[in-house]
């Protein structure tokens, strides 16, 4: 009986500080047994629990994409009460982090191909969406799905996530990538200002034949979904993630219920038509 | 093998048999006070009392228990608990809510090695209930002083002696592996002996229907006012036998970690907090309301039972005399317009 407790081990072979305040560190794991590693199979959206020996373990959504074979790719913010992320941050390349996954559901990726896909992200929740737009651009999977159009927001240019992704993405003709801030305090700033539900009204994506994908803050949760249902995306058609508080990850330990779901299993990816049925406890 | 009877002064002898191929574990009385634990001798066990006060539930689910080791290089193997294991003595309701924690660890989904061996290499020998206390209330949520589920034979105290009944194959094959200390084809007075014990029970609830009431009453008023006097100190929790909330700590070795699958509480206010400072469930009357939503609406969602067995163990221990079958009442007597929008 295969223990679910345990973690396969993995070491830290890159890290890369992600924006100005160095609290967003990016983590690039290399499976230590390459038949664990083979085993690994995961699906854009899904989370593993990664493991600072004798520290502790912390759920976190997976940023590298399937296609990125033999690596995975984790972004953690640090928290000040974080025991977990600052461990995390703490590390050096080499190290041993233990990764128990790919855990919960994923971004519903065969419904969305031969469809138009709006994907918004805001902060530093826009991990898994990277992932998901990763797997959309390689070349074995662009031709299955239409028009891909990316809102992706932060606080400011210095905040902003996988800058030269966004770059690259930029000078691409099969993507169309607006990438927005609140405040622009850079001169040399020539992207969106102003905030991720502001500058999605003005992009205006057409909602036909689309499914969008949206992660960020609550805040920005709660004023994007309003705006994208004026846009005429149905409560089916609008999907997000959620995060909680999840220990053990296999729906047993009873931490990350909202109402009868379970966030590690049922979840983290619901639709906003599930989102509407779930009791306001997040 | 039919009902059967052993005296009662083959007891000792019976158990010294059985401890030559099983650990033994039962119920044990210290002031007062009865847990489980291993017996070496008859003498050692109390089956006079009426429950435990704690269940039997750590002998599957230990209040701490060592999920893995790694020493730093490499996991060290897992030391499942493989003995062969007999427990004696425990209630019927104890032995229905290990069915129900079954449920958890051990479904489709995933299985809890730890648990899962525990279950497969333990017989439960349950002692049926003859002086319910005024706080039970089994047969409110469809189980039984004489019930059957989970057990794997029942015995009953006819004074003298036990009464013993086969519930499983598992049962069937100890009964007949000790028939030396029973004499077969004892015709036993169960009905009459259940009956009399059902005929004790107090509480006239059903709760079946308590699941479907709770539907619409996730955003009412009464959740502050039913938990006003709670102080969150997750007594109910730990002696449930059907909670089993978990934290999953580490404990340094030196060199590596144990991971150690710790009880937990949902009334407790760390809980379910992020790190980042977020508490989705961050005052009293929303815990309360998760434990008991957890119990009454979101077990019965996803594995069709409520998770309680009525052992009455909460309404015994609570420091303020919360009692949950008054609340249950309540939420049973309001109208069920209201409550099921």
């Amino acid at each position: 009986m295969k223990n679910p407790y345990r973690p396969i081990l993995t070491t830290i072979q890159e890290i890369t500080i992600e924006n100005e305040a160095q609290d967003l560190k990016t983590f690039r794991l290399g499976f230590c047994d390459a038949d664990e590693g083979n085993g690994f199979d995961y699906q854009c959206g899904q989370f593993a629990e990664l493991t600072v020996f004798r520290v502790g373990e912390c759920p976190i959504g997976i940023a590298s994409s399937p296609m990125d074979e033999g690596i995975l790719e984790f972004t953690v913010k640090r928290y000040p009460d974080g025991q977990v992320t600052n461990a995390l941050h703490n590390c050096a390349v080499g190290d041993r982090i233990g990764v128990r996954g790919p855990l919960g559901n994923w971004f519903p990726l065969e419904r969305m191909e031969g469809k138009n896909v709006l994907i918004v992200g805001g902060g530093f929740a826009f991990t898994t969406l990277r992932s998901t737009i990763r797997y959309i651009l390689h070349e074995a999977n662009r031709k299955r799905f239409a028009n891909l159009v990316v809102l992706y927001g932060a606080r400011n240019p210095g905040e902003l996530l996988y800058k030269d992704e966004l770059k690259a993405w930029q000078g691409r003709d099969d993507i169309e990538a607006h990438i927005t801030v609140d405040k622009a305090d850079d001169e040399s700033w020539t992207g969106h200002e102003g905030f991720v539900p502001a500058v999605l009204e003005q992009v205006a994506p057409s909602p036909k034949d689309a499914i969008a994908l949206v992660c960020g803050p609550p805040i920005m949760l709660k004023y994007t979904l309003p705006v994208l249902e004026k846009l005429g995306f149905g409560p089916t058609e609008i999907i997000t993630s959620l995060e909680m508080r999840m220990k053990c990850g296999i729906g047993l330990c009873g931490r990350c219920n909202i109402g009868g779901k379970y966030v590690c299993i049922d979840g983290p990816v619901f639709t906003y038509e599930q989102l509407q049925a779930l009791p306001a406890e997040m | 093998m039919a009902d059967s009877k052993m005296a009662k002064a083959k007891l000792g002898e019976f158990l010294a048999a059985v401890s030559a191929d099983y650990e033994v574990y039962g119920p044990k009385a210290d002031n007062g006070v009865v847990t489980f634990g291993r017996i070496a001798s008859a003498d050692e066990l109390a089956l006079t009392y009426s429950n435990s006060t704690v269940s039997a539930k750590e002998l599957f689910l230990p209040k701490t228990e060592t999920v893995y080791e790694f020493d730093g290089e490499n996991f060290v193997d897992d030391p499942l608990p493989e003995q062969k294991r007999v427990v004696l003595g425990l209630r019927p309701c104890d032995c229905r809510a290990l069915t129900l924690l079954d449920g958890t660890f051990d479904c489709e989904r995933v299985q809890d090695p730890f648990y899962v061996t525990r279950r497969a290499n333990t017989v439960l020998v349950a002692l049926a209930c003859d002086r319910p206390l005024s706080s039970c209330f089994c047969t409110a949520t469809g189980g039984d002083p004489y019930g059957e589920e989970g057990v794997d034979v029942l015995l009953s105290d006819e004074g003298e002696s036990f009464l013993a009944k086969a519930v499983t194959d598992r049962g069937k094959d100890f009964l007949e592996q000790y028939g030396k200390f029973f004499s077969g084809k004892a015709a036993g007075k169960w009905a009459e002996r259940a009956k009399a014990a059902s005929g004790k029970m107090t509480c006239d609830l059903s709760l079946a229907e308590v699941s479907q009431r709770l539907d619409g009453l996730f955003e009412d008023d009464m959740w502050e006012r039913v938990s006003q006097k709670c102080i969150g100190c997750g007594t109910c929790s730990y002696l449930c036998p059907t909670c089993y909330c978990f934290d999953l700590i580490d404990d340094k070795t030196a060199t590596g970690v144990k991971k150690i699958r710790r009880w937990d509480c949902c009334m407790f206010q760390s809980f379910a907090l992020h790190a980042s400072g977020h508490d989705p469930r961050p005052i009293t009357a929303a815990r309360f309301r998760q434990k008991i939503m957890h119990k009454f609406n979101y077990h019965p969602q996803r594995c069709g039972l409520n998770s309680c067995v009525g052992c009455g163990r909460c309404v015994r221990a609570c420091p303020v005399n919360l009692d949950i079958r008054q609340l249950l009442g309540d939420i049973l007597a309001a109208a069920p317009s209201a409550a099921s929008e």
